[in-house]
């Protein structure tokens, strides 16, 4: 009996011991962050009052850049923080998948929200139209930043009701990587720049035999990127100036026949590519071309590939190119003066030193530094990139425009994976995003 | 039929099975214990040609972002091991309440509990926040784990438990004069260590491995995030992961599940039953 | 005797914790989200009580709402249906395996069969897909070696019926430890003395399984079935990973859905309706099978 005793008697001191524990230090509401710089420990909170006494104003900022990337970033808040006396940027990384939810929640429940963020260009209208972010327009004459600092077509998608919504980081277009050594030994010295080079180079790099193909066709992301691309080079969009969904027009059919050809007629690509089978086709060296995004740069690099950049083909009748943009964003709850002009201060300063944003591979938005020659001798991702700035195309300024086009990208992958009918499948992706759009009044 | 026979036939089965389950892991550790000029490749090879630990040691050491990693190893293992053994006091008591004293209500109540192990969590995830906002919990320890001990599982796997044993041990010692409580710390829960173990550890699994919660849970502080959503971070790139990043902070991250789950192995033997009820 | 209210009071005493937790930390934020679900509700601090708005919408045909949830539903259960049994069973049957081994080599494969349970979903992802990738995917290649399908690779994440077979399988290698140490501990309660009487009474092993052993652990069969049901209703990692919901929606399961309502949409309260319906389904479908096995159970 003895034994029995004991086992539920030091369970019972372990409980009490572990809440003993627990409530000594878990009265822990904060602690300093793990950035170096000794300035003020303010809580990250919903606290407005300016930062502590003495110090520097601390000023929160949210980004997505999990992974490789966050460390970039990083370094350019560090530098920004050792040079300034006033404010202290405490940089935040939420996990790339999960982004928004945080963000919604913090919007949701007005808790713990940042003091400035990192948005995705095409999601601003979402946020804006529900009044949630602030014009930027003051922040940014406060600062001396002026919109001409920045290309124009990011800037121009962030003014929304005639306001400027959100201050461009960088804009990532789709790129085409192509595998060097596989184009030198077929023979090809420069890569494609519209259909017709594009086939017949695809063409001369397809051997089924040994397993290599002159361009795996991606079935699921990054049609994201592409199909939009494809529809662009025709004049044509996804909506229209009303913000209604365009998705079954003959520019679509168009650019979906030729997706489609390309594995079933041409040939140059696999049947049946899974997620992320192009991605690894390429690594292997057994897919010579693929489009992507600049992010892809840091892969490659690792797996000491031989690949070159290049603008993707015109293969249709103008060039054009679909992209994605990072924005500094700020919510609209915040009213402290101070905090906004040490916003605005950072935005001029990143203005001129995202130097280190561009080394992630990105290209930037900000002219000044896109012109320096820093940025030019960087490499030559940098500067095919910003060769498309020139007819980058977004998403349409639709709020909740991703659940319009849920379906479109899962009809697409049917087709691909299927040989299906491309009109059928279109007209389909048509019919519910009508219906996503009659949801979302 | 010889007998040893019989037991190489199973041998051999269950090493062809164990073959399915343990590649894919050995594998994970080979790629995280390859350079980055290596990982990347997409070769299946399951020997590095330059095998190096930088991936873990750049990892405990913060990683590009210098994370305190050490200070999550120690929150994670702190909220998993308190959660854990509140959930086992507060689900035996519970168990045994249903599932042999005349608590009233008691279908009642078991079926509330059952019921709510069905709602899916994305219902009160929210609320859940919002709750431990108001109470001031955010950014505590006790946020963490809290949430866990609400779970029905672990009532519901005991009760089932409790309701099998026979209950000869139990009515030997009312006679004898003992109470409830004396009842259940000197009888039952001695017999029940096999389940308790068991619980512990899917218990502590359960908390340590939960990687959403804990970014509402710490209020954004980077020192009290826990390893496994502070991983998150760290490998989920914005479009590609680092494999043999992500395959050495996984293998770190799996170590004390595994470590937690060898030492409840020594309680996981042949119950109760087994001790002569003649 | 019982019945008396001191008694009454002191067994609830029993109860008391955890019923504690369970209010503050599971019930009071489940009523909210049921309330959530009669609001029209973005998420992002606009709310309005619309009452069964969104239930009706759900059951209306035409609706946005409406084909999320019964697409999602028809994902979610065919993936219930093709992987219950079999994440049952094999659980058993490694429980079985494992506790008929000789005491050395025992722990040895039991925590074997348990390592993939303690894996991430992410690490889940990145192996299962170098394994099922068309064209670089470790199997195809050794189908390839093997001479099978080598002209047209399987597309395991792109046709049916290969992807359940996919998602099956890992699903199977990453939580089947889960159910192998539940039906363990089952298995180590059913009394030696029982197994002994039988196999001098001449019963054979099969007879002995069916007999003895399976009657013996229907309490502990009880809670796998319903905690692997709760389970298989709420998959998500695995399809949101590794097939994307793929090929077209063939494999889009509900809780794919149910987020993509609250965040893409942001339609928190018609999200909530629909994971509060996937509930209530789960709760007849648990009960329907429960009372279809163990009958005579009270």
């Amino acid at each position: 009996m003895k034994r029995l005793n004991r086992f539920g008697f030091t369970a019972a001191i372990l409980v009490l011991m572990m809440s003993l524990v627990l409530a000594a230090c878990g009265g822990k509401k904060e602690s300093n962050g793990s950035s170096a710089s000794a300035s003020g420990s303010a809580p990250a909170s919903s606290d407005n009052s300016g930062g502590k006494s003495g110090s520097k104003t601390e000023l929160l900022f949210w980004t997505p850049f999990s992974g490789p990337d966050g460390s970039f970033m990083k370094s350019i808040v560090d530098n920004y923080n050792k040079q300034s006396d006033k404010y202290f940027v405490k940089y935040q990384i939420q996990p790339n998948g999960d982004y928004y939810k945080l963000l919604d929640n913090a919007f949701g429940t007005k808790k713990n929200m940042p003091d400035f963020m990192i948005m995705h260009l095409d999601s601003i209208p979402t946020y804006a139209k529900k009044d949630l972010l602030l014009p930027m327009d003051d922040l940014a004459a406060k600062a001396g930043i002026q919109k001409s600092d920045y290309v124009e077509a990011a800037v121009d998608y962030a003014n929304i009701d005639g306001k400027w919504m959100g201050i461009p980081l960088d804009i990532h277009p789709l790129i085409m990587y192509y595998n060097k050594d596989l184009f030198q030994a077929a023979g090809i010295t420069a890569p494609p720049t519209n259909k017709e080079e594009f086939l017949a180079a695809a063409k001369k790099l397809t051997d089924p035999s040994k397993g290599q193909w002159g361009y795996v066709m991606p079935t699921q992301w990054p049609q994201q990127f592409l199909f939009p691309s494809l529809v662009y080079q025709q004049g044509a969009d996804l909506a229209d100036a009303d913000g209604k969904p365009t998705l079954n027009t003959p520019a679509a059919v168009a650019a979906l026949e030729f997706e489609k050809s390309l594995i079933f007629e041409h040939k140059v690509s696999p049947q049946k590519v899974a997620q992320d089978g192009e991605v690894k086709l390429f690594l292997q060296g057994k897919n010579a071309i693929q489009f992507n995004g600049p992010w892809m740069k840091d892969q490659w690099d690792k797996a000491k590939l031989n690949y070159g950049v290049a603008p993707i083909p015109v293969f249709f009748d103008k060039p054009g190119v679909f992209a994605g943009s990072h924005n500094f964003v700020v919510p609209k709850s915040q009213t402290d003066p101070n905090k906004l002009d040490g916003i605005g201060d950072f935005l001029k300063y990143v203005a001129g030193h995202s130097i280190d944003w561009a080394k992630s591979g990105q290209a930037v938005a900000s002219k000044a530094v896109l012109n320096s020659e820093e940025f030019k001798a960087l490499n030559t991702q940098q500067t095919e990139v910003a060769k498309e700035f020139d007819y980058v195309h977004f998403a349409p300024p639709v709020p909740n425009w991703g659940s319009y086009v849920g379906e479109l990208w899962k009809q697409i992958n049917l087709v691909l994976l299927n040989d299906g009918d491309v009109k059928k499948a279109l007209d389909e992706a048509q019919a519910k995003a009508e219906q996503a759009a009659a949801a979302n009044k | 039929m010889g007998t040893k026979a019989k037991q190489a036939g199973l041998i051999l089965i269950a090493t062809v099975l164990g073959i399915f389950f343990i590649v894919p892991v050995i594998w994970m550790v080979t790629i995280s214990l390859k350079s980055d000029a290596e990982a990347f490749l997409p070769n299946l090879s399951f020997i590095p040609d330059d095998p190096t630990i930088v991936n873990y040691t750049d990892a405990l050491s913060g990683g590009d972002l210098n994370v305190p990693i050490l200070r999550w190893i120690y929150n994670s293992l702190l909220v998993s091991v308190a959660g854990t053994l509140i959930v086992l006091a507060v689900d035996a008591l519970a168990a045994y309440g249903l599932a042999r004293l005349d608590v009233p209500f008691k279908k009642w109540l078991l079926s509330l509990f059952l019921s709510t192990l069905m709602i899916p969590g994305i219902i009160w995830f929210v609320p859940q926040y919002v709750l431990f906002q108001d109470l001031g919990l955010i950014g505590t320890y006790h946020a963490f784990y809290l949430p866990f001990t609400s779970s029905a599982f672990g009532v519901f796997l005991l009760y089932q438990f409790f309701r099998g044993f026979p209950k000869e041990l139990e009515e030997a010692a009312h006679i004898d004069g003992a109470n409830k409580w004396k009842i259940f710390y000197a009888v039952l829960l001695p017999s029940s260590k096999s389940i308790l173990s068991t619980l512990a550890v899917l218990t502590f699994m359960g908390i340590f491995n939960d990687y959403i919660w804990p970014f509402y849970a710490s209020g954004g502080n980077d020192t009290m995030q826990t390893l496994t959503s502070g991983i998150a971070v760290m490998t989920q790139g914005s479009y590609v992961n680092s494999p043999n990043k992500l395959m050495a902070l996984s293998t770190i991250a799996t170590i004390p599940v595994l470590v937690v789950f060898l030492l409840a192995q020594k309680a996981i033997v042949r119950g109760i039953t087994q001790s002569g009820i003649k | 005797m019982k019945g008396s209210l001191r008694s009454r009071l002191t067994s609830s005493l029993f109860v008391l914790p955890y019923f504690l937790c369970f209010c503050v930390f599971l019930l009071y934020p489940l009523i909210s989200g049921i309330i959530l679900s009669l609001q029209n509700n973005d998420m992002l601090g606009t709310h309005e009580f619309v009452g069964l708005q969104n239930y009706v919408d759900i059951f209306t045909p035409g609706t946005y709402i409406h084909d999320a949830f019964f697409r999602g539903l028809w994902g979610t259960v065919k993936f219930v249906v093709y992987s219950v049994p079999f994440l049952i069973l094999v659980g058993l049957a490694l429980a079985l395996l494992v506790n008929s081994l000789n005491a050395r080599v025992r722990g040895v494969f039991r925590t074997i069969f348990f390592i993939p349970y303690a894996i991430s979903a992410t690490v889940m992802a990145t192996i299962w897909m170098r394994v099922f990738d068309t064209d670089s995917g470790f199997l195809n290649l050794m189908l390839d070696k093997l001479h099978i399908h080598h002209q047209q690779h399987i597309g395991w994440f792109t046709d049916t019926p290969w992807v359940w077979i996919a998602l099956v399988v890992s699903t199977i290698w990453w939580t089947i430890g889960f159910n192998m140490m539940l039906f363990i501990n089952g298995l180590n309660e059913v009394p030696e003395e029982l197994y002994e009487a039988a196999k001098l009474d001449g019963a054979n092993a099969w007879n002995r399984l069916t007999r003895i052993t399976l009657p013996s652990i229907k309490n502990v069969t009880a809670v796998v079935m319903v905690m692997t049901i709760i389970a298989s209703f709420n998959v998500f990692a695995q399809p949101n990973l590794m097939t994307r919901g793929g090929p077209g929606f063939e494999t889009t399961v509900m809780l794919m859905n149910v987020f993509d309502v609250a965040y893409g949409q942001h339609q928190g309260g018609a999200a909530s309706a629909m994971a509060i319906l996937l509930g209530l389904i789960m709760m007849i479908v648990s009960a329907a099978v429960y009372r279809l096995l163990f009958r005579k159970e009270a």
